[in-house]
């Protein structure tokens, strides 16, 4: 089964998110932004096995 | 910021033994989320599954707004969340809006003082106190497309949609008007949505001379394709003259709309849109690790402790274990032994996963998805995904084992656990070779 190398789920994501990366939007100029979302986690955190 | 069901998998309320394990999850998840550093969760139906009291307990416990237009507290008229936030970003002024979908009034999962409103109700106002002074909406919703469109319709202020919908992977952001876009960035935080936004005092995505230009370009195609197939049949010749007259009174209009873009193009905002996928090769944040190796301690615990079953625990019904399967199939069980799925429970255990109920029913044999507490200390032998996930039950069989054969293996019957998701590159006819336990059944046409 490839149950164990899959779904890296919230685990990863969170990471990824943890970075210098702001939670809603940084500024790169005069009208400018960066925005990141997530939706439907759907209280998923790590893959089982 | 998140479109909402961030908590639980259901919105039909927490129920049976999941339920503790569940509510220990969700506050791992917000711990995690204060961590990063989110700014705005929208309430979807599915973050109500534990009850209103609880979403209260944990916002408590937010270091992010929960926010909700249309939760609405009867006895006070007044939401029960923020119904919005608002950010300045470099000269800009946002506002966050959430909105929840519909619940049934009769719902257990809210208060009886609270009610889901109609986004009509609440939404009006709101978008009247923010147009003015805000420069981009953005709304967080677990409500669906059509309802989203109608808002987008209604309001062109509106001009980001975070929908919470049942996608697995994002899906490119969809215009919802010249001033509105839908974006998902798809579900179990497998992807993250990454917007780069330039925006203009238009407040518009695009011109309405795109729509018609993007219209009149299909219709190029297909009158194209037309006459191509008319050219061939002389009888249709009037036909294909009047084809070819739309033509090029259709090729005139692109060019003019297409001279009108071109200096339009610069008065329409935009945006790059990419999903960023949450691969197994990104190293794990060591706070955020932290957490999710506590979440498995308090869901151990929990569970160990008082396992939330009414099941029996050590034998499943109508199972009767490798070991018995053995007795009669031994060169099959040998084969069997070579596979993963003798040592699945044991993947569970080397990561501390063996009481995680969302686990057991996949990798147990007999579990019950709707009881998996029931797993939770089953006899070795079931311990596995063993003969009897794939061909059931086995204790007639094994009573009367010429009359009585188990039933054929089918796709269906792997694809239970071997979802896309869990499994994206599962081959059902490669999977039986490998396992090399297959009988040619000669009356039924399938394996057993």
């Amino acid at each position: 089964m490839k149950l164990s190398s899959t779904l890296p789920g919230i685990l990863i994501l969170l990471f990824f998110l943890a970075q210098p990366l702001p939670g809603i939007a940084e500024t790169t100029g005069a009208q400018e932004f960066l925005l990141l979302y997530s939706n439907n986690v759907n209280g998923e955190i790590e893959p089982c096995g | 910021m998140d479109g909402g069901s961030l908590l639980f998998k259901t919105n039909h309320g927490l129920g049976g033994g999941g339920a503790g394990q569940a509510r220990i999850t969700a506050e791992t998840i917000v711990k995690a989320y204060n961590l990063i550093g989110y700014d705005a969760v929208g309430i979807g139906r599915r973050d109500l599954a534990a009850g209103l009291d609880f979403l209260l307990e944990i916002r408590g416990k937010s270091q992010f707004d929960w926010l909700s237009a249309n939760i609405i507290d009867m006895d006070t008229d007044q939401p029960v969340f923020k119904p919005f936030v608002t950010r300045q970003l470099g000269g800009l002024s946002l506002a966050i809006i959430g909105l929840t979908g519909q619940i049934r009034s009769d719902s257990k999962l809210l208060d009886e003082n609270v009610v889901v409103e109609p986004w009509r109700d609440n939404l009006p106002s709101i978008i009247s106190k923010l147009e003015a002074s805000h420069d981009f909406l953005i709304l967080l919703t677990d409500l669906d497309a059509g309802n989203c469109r109608e808002i987008a319709e209604m309001y062109p202020m509106v001009n980001l949609i975070v929908q919470a919908r049942e996608v697995d992977s994002g899906k490119p952001p969809t215009y919802l008007t010249d001033s509105a876009i839908l974006v998902g960035a798809g579900q179990k935080g497998k992807h993250i949505g990454v917007m780069e936004v330039d925006w203009r005092p238009t407040r518009k995505w695009r011109s309405a001379g795109q729509q018609d230009l993007t219209a009149g370009k299909k219709e190029r195609i297909r009158l194209q394709s037309q006459m191509k197939q008319l050219r061939e049949r002389p009888e249709l010749k009037n036909h294909y003259d009047n084809i070819r007259e739309r033509l090029t009174a259709l090729e005139n209009t692109l060019t003019q709309l297409e001279r009108q873009e071109k200096s339009a193009a610069e008065s329409v905002s935009s945006f790059d849109n990419r999903f960023v996928a949450m691969n197994v090769s990104l190293p794990d944040h060591p706070a955020v690790l932290d957490l999710v190796n506590e979440n498995k301690k308090l869901v151990e615990a929990l569970n160990r402790k008082s396992p939330p079953s009414t099941g029996e625990a050590v034998s499943a019904r109508g199972f009767v274990g490798w070991t018995a399967c053995r007795e009669c199939h031994r060169k099959q069980v040998q084969s069997w032994q070579a596979s993963r799925h003798a040592t699945s429970h044991l993947t569970l255990v080397e990561k501390g996963q063996q009481f995680n109920l969302e686990c057991l029913p996949c990798h147990v044999t007999g579990a019950d998805s709707n009881d998996p507490a029931a797993a939770i200390g089953r006899a070795a032998d079931l311990q596995v995904v063993g003969c009897e996930s794939c061909h059931g039950p086995g204790s007639i069989h094994r009573l009367n084992p010429a009359s009585q054969r188990t039933a054929p293996i089918t796709e269906k019957i792997c694809l239970a656990c071997h979802t896309p998701e869990q499994d994206d590159s599962f081959d059902f006819e490669g999977g039986l070779k490998k396992l090399k336990c297959e009988i040619q059944d000669d009356r039924a046409g399938g394996l057993r």
